[in-house]
């Protein structure tokens, strides 16, 4: 354990190319990192995983014939259908593992048991033959927090650690990998065209606005508008991993991707939220500099005197 | 760096690597292949180019006097509505399993398999109207046909 950060001596700063490349992340990723940070991080993600469990109602699943459940999934060998009794005690374990998680009691097993119930119930809740993506990256990332040790209580929430630094950066690096494989999806199945053509125009017709047709063909009948969207959007996630490398530009990340699947949601009717929450509880922590909590920032908010 | 650094030090970094690499390795590997094992996917998420055509599987109920009644379910959740995108694999599905399936659907539609003489999966080809938003059939094929 030591209170310093990686060596910026090492060798590995002289030389050029795609290793040293390698070799300059792998040192950032292993160095020591502040016990709260990781806390931090922890409760955040098991906080989004605890909002996505309480506000759906899971019993849907025991509606679903088992002729008409998909196998090929996290949850596959589970009997189909579950009972209702079982789903929602599913959701009542996820909860109470949240719980854990917030009161820092028993916090690693809280949040396995957490991430256990809800991969399950939303694998089960996608088996109907269509892949569901709303919940997929806050899975993926919550898979880096099950391998993390979390800060027994007692720990000072200065003392670092490399068991405390590689976690949230894992995390980070799993967000960047998957905003990137979205984007390069697009590039490989449709190239320009996803950008340069109208197709943007087109999935915004095909799409059902909360807020009525006007609006979208506010956006669908402006090509360049519809164009410029596209371009965002797609810039956007194939910048990802450089926007999550720099420490300052990861906030406005998270405020980027709230854009972002806020006008998915405007425009389309689908539901991201799961996204913007996860990437926000990754970035937003990770953005702060070094010394910086949450709970500082809460306790000096409220000790501002009230001006009246 | 791990060679100062005492044991935990030296199994925490491993572990790091291990973890992190690894998982990245496989997000890009369900990337690369094209998996979808939820949730391993390929990320597809609006990857397809759109324009004003689209291709829409039906399933259609034939009453012995002929009457066409679409089968939709009657209480549509999320979880039964994503159930349409399984009516392609009727086709490949043994005559056990058609007919299974069928039956489940009929169900959610409120519909006695008794009063059906034929289900009839059909792939539609439609063109939507920029202005007004709805869709018009152009083609209608008959992939396969199930007696309930």
């Amino acid at each position: 354990m030591t209170a310093t950060e990686p060596a910026t001596a090492d060798p590995t700063a002289r030389r050029r190319g795609p290793r040293a490349l390698l070799a300059a992340v792998d040192v950032r990723l292993t160095a020591p990192g502040p016990a709260y940070r990781l806390r931090a991080v922890h409760t955040l993600v098991a906080l989004v995983v605890g909002l996505r469990l309480a506000t759906r109602d899971w019993t849907a699943i025991a509606d679903r014939p088992a002729v008409l459940t998909t196998h090929a999934n996290l949850a596959g060998w589970l009997p189909a259908p579950l009972p209702p009794g079982a789903l929602v005690a599913l959701q009542l374990a996820g909860l109470l593992g949240v719980v854990l998680v917030v009161v820092r009691r028993l916090p690693h097993v809280g949040f396995v048991l957490a991430w256990v119930c809800y991969a399950a119930l939303t694998a089960l809740w996608g088996a109907s033959g269509k892949v569901m993506h709303n919940d997929v990256l806050t899975v993926t990332v919550g898979v880096v927090l099950l391998f993390a040790s979390v800060p027994p209580r007692g720990t000072p929430p200065d003392a670092r650690a490399v068991r405390w630094g590689w976690p949230p950066r894992a995390a980070l690096a799993v967000l960047a990998t998957v905003y990137l494989l979205t984007g390069v999806q697009k590039l490989r199945h449709s190239g320009p065209d996803w950008v340069l053509s109208d197709n943007l125009a087109w999935v915004l017709r095909q799409g059902s606005s909360p807020f009525g047709p006007e609006l979208t063909h506010l956006v669908a009948d402006r090509v360049w508008l519809a164009q410029l969207f596209a371009a965002g959007a797609l810039l956007l996630e194939l910048t990802a991993p450089v926007w999550l490398a720099v420490r300052r530009t990861r906030a406005p990340f998270a405020l980027a991707v709230l854009v972002m699947h806020g006008s998915i949601w405007a425009f389309l009717g689908l539901d991201y939220s799961a996204w913007v929450l996860t990437a926000a509880a990754v970035a937003v922590p990770m953005s702060l500099a070094d010394g910086h909590r949450w709970v500082g920032l809460l306790g000096r908010l409220r000790s501002r005197p009230v001006q009246t | 760096m791990d060679d100062e650094a005492g044991p935990d030090d030296r199994r925490q970094r491993r572990r790091a690597r291990a973890v992190t690499y690894g998982l990245i390795v496989v997000l890009l590997y369900a990337g690369a292949a094209q998996v979808e094992a939820w949730p391993l996917t390929a990320y597809r998420l609006f990857s397809g180019v759109r324009t004003d055509t689209g291709v829409q599987y039906r399933l259609v109920a034939v009453a012995p006097d002929g009457t066409r009644t679409p089968v939709v379910p009657t209480d549509p959740t999320e979880v039964s509505d994503q159930t349409s995108h399984l009516l392609p694999a009727l086709r490949g599905a043994s005559p056990e399993r058609r007919r299974a399936m069928v039956d489940a659907w009929l169900d959610a539609a409120g519909l006695d398999p008794a009063d059906v003489a034929q289900v009839r999966l059909e792939r539609v080809t439609r063109r939507m109207d920029p202005r007004s938003l709805t869709w018009t059939d152009t083609d209608r094929t008959l992939v396969t046909e199930v007696t309930p």
